[in-house]
């Protein structure tokens, strides 16, 4: 199972170009053992009322199936940058492990991460997980409403 | 050109077909399966979702699935959790969980286990692939048949031809149907096709104020369950939160607090053409289909391995040339049409023993005609024909690029067909050569010959022909290409006739243990044709059987004809003699299944697999049989056994004609005398086999033109029914 390895990704790019400072932040996604095909899982930012701000991991290659993170496609309008963030879908039991730059301008300002995630025959759970960004709350570990048994960040 | 279309890409993708379609076989009974576990009754949606948010706590997302079995996803704890619900009530039944092995199948049907790119765009193009081996077979296919018009009528052929032809008649639809939704399905997941559809718009929300029960939103309860995909209902602890829905008619989302929609949108064009791509090919929401579609591809690996055998078979038969003269230096061009390359046997043969005479001989296939060379002065063609009366592959383009050719009234020519009598059209193919060659100007040596299934006597009495009109000394050393032989040992003999340079002899043989092997005999069946080779001959004769493998004999009828090859050698063997023999199919002259009568007609030798069919009639089978001989005391093969058969109603009538009595009869004479019976059975649905020498078979047949006029059956029809079949020699 390829895409089941727990894979540590150092990735370079910048998640929001925009802002000049920037720090890397550790993501870990651990799926529960749903029994299904792997979970193509989006990681990104949003303002409180659910707006945009930056993508931060997606999980599974074929953008066709992109439209059932539903949250992030809606937030983003299916136009996120993903160059440098994204990778293979994570199955059943798998872990989710990357890092990537999060500019410091989200950071401690009111900010969300949500998780969305989708399986092929099964229930599609947008935003399962919502978690303010702070560099204070970063390594609790918490559980989403659909795939994900745990998830945590680390600045 | 047609044939390579096919041949090549089948034989690429063969094996990565085998698989992909194995697991599609398997895939297909899935939704058969979960269908028959589906739950029926009509309710709307507001209706379920209500019995279901009732019955389950935390109930979040409620799923159809397109067998219709209805999964929900609820909060169990901390833990989401999916059930099978009873939509009649809302209550979970199991829990849910896609089948372990339906998700290794789809892996292994995607991308063969490797779950990658590479192997999904493998996949892609051998589904693209099959589309052109289906579309091409089927043009292939009408073209043996002898046209669209015939594409249902009677398969020809050999086993191995049959089967294949036989099989993709019946599942080229299916086929197609699969192959084609896998080619766009495999271009949508590439994002080749449009998807379709908008997303939602960011930012709806629910007005805040107080929800109302779901069983009484009215978009909810305009959506009946068949209709439903997904349903996501609102975050309790969340009072923006909405209601999105998923139909097969498209997408909406509902505010809690009104139950109308604040937005939807009906799925267009190409989410339709995906949504109906999906169902056809996987048969999810139409598993009768599913199970079609499992069964057409069920058959693969048959198409594959029989067409596999068929290819070799046709590679194993290529020419090989030697001492081919260039076209510009040759004095005898020796055209060849052939199909299945059995002709190129032939014209090899021939082509050598012209060279050996003297001759500068350029053998090419028809299709390589471009010009009459400066000194051709002859031109000699042999050639197949295909299915009705068509040109074979290796001369499809012959007659239009004759067309275009300067007359050549110098050009003198002779045509040769080989072909079989059972079509309709016997060496149609020939003929139609023979015809434009005349109307081209060029000089016709003598009326087209024909070679029937391979017969090496014709073909050498053609060639004795040519050697005296060319006037030089022909030495053809034609090689049939034998299967292995069997040791057989002569255990009785019966004689008949009263001269015995002429007479008629019935041989027992039984196979001979060899090799410290068990003695055995290969399958036959009485009818097939025993090959035996005479000491110090090349070519083999053949005798039709009179017994079966199961018999555990092999029984055959010789007649003795003074000066032949093998028949005086074979006549005289005594018991305790062995010679070695093959066994050939002979399909086109076999006993019809079925309770149905049979009219059996014979003369000479040809009583013998006509015997062996009334003896082993046990069942009681209507048989009437006519016979012709000599004379009682003359050539009466079986007489004795015969009135037995009679009495223990193996066989229904016995009629016999004496052509040496007085009056002389035959057996046409008896068939007319009972004309009037004879058209009654066979528009009951009898079947007639006819076998003896030639010019008896076309006597019977005349006499059997003559009484089916009137009837609505003609002796054609019948014989492209296979109600009507003859062994002729």
């Amino acid at each position: 199972m390829k895409s089941a390895w727990p894979c540590a990704i150092a990735a370079t790019a910048l998640a929001v170009p925009s802002f000049a400072a920037a720090r890397p932040v550790a993501l870990e996604a651990r799926l529960a053992d749903y029994g299904g095909s792997g979970a193509y899982v989006a990681i990104y930012v949003t303002d409180a009322k659910g707006a945009h701000q930056a993508t931060l991991w997606v999980a599974g290659t074929k953008s066709k199936y992109w439209r059932h993170l539903r949250d992030w496609y809606k937030a983003s309008g299916g136009r996120a940058k993903v160059d440098g963030v994204s990778g293979a879908s994570v199955g059943a039991g798998q872990t989710l492990r990357a890092t990537v730059e999060i500019a410091d301008a989200l950071l401690d300002a009111g900010y969300e991460i949500h998780v969305d995630t989708a399986v092929e025959d099964m229930a599609e759970n947008p935003s399962e997980v919502v978690v303010p960004l702070t560099t204070g709350d970063g390594s609790k570990a918490v559980a989403g409403k659909g795939y994900v048994a745990s998830f945590r960040y680390t600045l | 050109m047609l044939r390579t279309l096919h041949s090549i890409p089948a034989l690429i993708i063969a094996l990565l077909l085998v698989v992909v379609a194995g697991a599609g076989v398997a895939l297909s009974i899935f939704p058969a399966f979960e269908h028959a576990g589906a739950a029926t009754g009509a309710v709307d949606v507001a209706t379920l979702a209500a019995r279901v948010d009732a019955r389950l706590d935390g109930a979040e997302t409620i799923m159809r699935r397109p067998s219709g079995v209805i999964v929900a996803y609820h909060l169990a704890g901390q833990a989401q959790r999916a059930s099978v619900v009873d939509p009649a009530t809302g209550e979970a039944l199991a829990d849910w969980q896609p089948p372990r092995a339906h998700r290794w199948l789809r892996d292994l049907h995607r991308t063969l286990l490797l779950r990658n790119d590479g192997a999904r765009i493998a996949v892609g193009i051998a589904a693209a692939c099959l589309v052109l081996v289906v579309v091409s077979g089927l043009f292939l296919l009408a073209r043996r048949m002898g046209g669209w018009r015939h594409f249902a009528g009677r398969m020809r052929g050999d086993v191995l031809q049959r089967a294949h032809d036989e099989t993709a008649r019946i599942v080229f639809a299916g086929l197609l149907l699969t192959a084609l939704t896998g080619v766009a399905m495999s271009l949508a997941t590439f994002g080749l096709l449009p998807e379709g559809g908008d997303s939602e718009p960011f930012g709806m929300h629910a007005s805040g104020a107080d929800r109302i029960e779901l069983e009484r939103m009215p978009a909810l309860r305009s959506v009946d369950v068949a209709q439903l995909k997904q349903l996501k209902l609102a975050d309790r602890d969340d009072p923006t939160d909405v209601i999105e829905i998923e139909t097969a008619g498209g997408t909406g989302v509902v505010d809690p607090a009104t139950g109308t929609w604040l937005w939807w949108q009906a799925a267009d064009g190409w989410q339709r053409f995906h949504a109906t791509v999906a169902m056809l090919h996987t048969g999810e929401g139409a598993w009768w289909l599913g199970l079609l579609l499992g069964l057409s591809s069920l058959t693969v690996p048959v198409l594959a391995a029989t067409g596999f055998l068929l290819w070799l078979r046709r590679r194993r038969s290529l020419p090989r040339l030697v001492g081919n003269a260039p076209l510009r230096d040759a004095d005898t061009l020796l055209l060849v049409g052939s199909e299945g390359n059995t002709t190129w046997g032939f014209a090899i043969a021939l082509h050598d023993a012209l060279v050996r005479a003297g001759l500068r001989v350029h053998t090419a296939p028809m299709n390589d005609l471009r010009a009459w060379g400066a000194r051709t002065r002859r031109l000699l063609v042999l050639t197949a024909t295909y299915g009705d009366g068509a040109a074979p592959a290796s001369a499809s383009r012959f007659l239009t690029r004759l067309g275009r050719m300067a007359p050549a009234a110098a050009l003198e020519f002779a045509v040769l067909g080989f072909g079989d009598r059972q079509f309709p059209r016997f060496c149609g193919h020939a003929y139609a050569v023979h015809e434009a060659l005349v109307a081209h100007g060029l000089h016709a040596l003598a009326a087209p010959a024909t070679v029937d299934r391979q017969s090496e006597p014709e073909f050498l009495q053609w060639c004795a022909w040519l050697a005296r009109t060319l006037d030089r000394a022909l030495d053809v050393r034609y090689r049939a290409l034998l299967p292995p032989t069997t040791t057989l040992q002569v255990v009785s003999r019966e004689d008949y006739g009263i001269d015995a340079q002429t007479r008629t002899s019935v041989l027992r043989l039984a196979p001979v243990r060899e090799h410290g092997r068990r003695a055995r005999l290969p399958r036959f069946e009485t009818g097939d044709l025993l090959g035996v080779v005479p000491p110090g001959g090349v070519a083999p004769r053949y005798y039709s059987c009179v017994s079966a493998a199961a018999d555990g004999r092999v029984e055959i009828c010789v007649r003795r004809q003074p000066g032949g090859a093998c028949s005086p050698w074979l006549a005289d063997l005594q018991p305790g003699a062995t010679l070695r023999a093959f066994f050939r199919a002979h399909e086109a002259f076999r006993l019809r299944a079925g309770s149905a009568p049979v009219v059996l007609v014979g003369a000479g030798t040809g009583i013998g697999p006509l015997v062996g069919f009334i003896r082993h009639n046990v069942a009681g089978r209507p048989m009437h049989l006519y016979f012709g001989a000599r004379s009682k005391d003359d050539g009466f093969l079986y007489g004795d056994e015969l009135q037995q058969l009679v009495a223990d109603g193996r066989l229904r009538t016995l009629t016999t004609a004496f052509s040496r009595a007085i009056p002389r009869a035959y057996v046409q004479d008896r068939l007319l005398a009972d004309a009037a019976r004879l058209r009654e059975l066979v528009v009951r649905g009898a079947c007639v086999m006819v076998c003896g020498g030639r010019a008896m078979a076309e006597g019977v047949a005349r006499a059997w033109e003559q009484i089916l006029a009137g009837s609505g059956l003609s002796l054609p029809r019948l014989r492209a029914q296979g109600r009507y079949v003859e062994d002729v020699y």
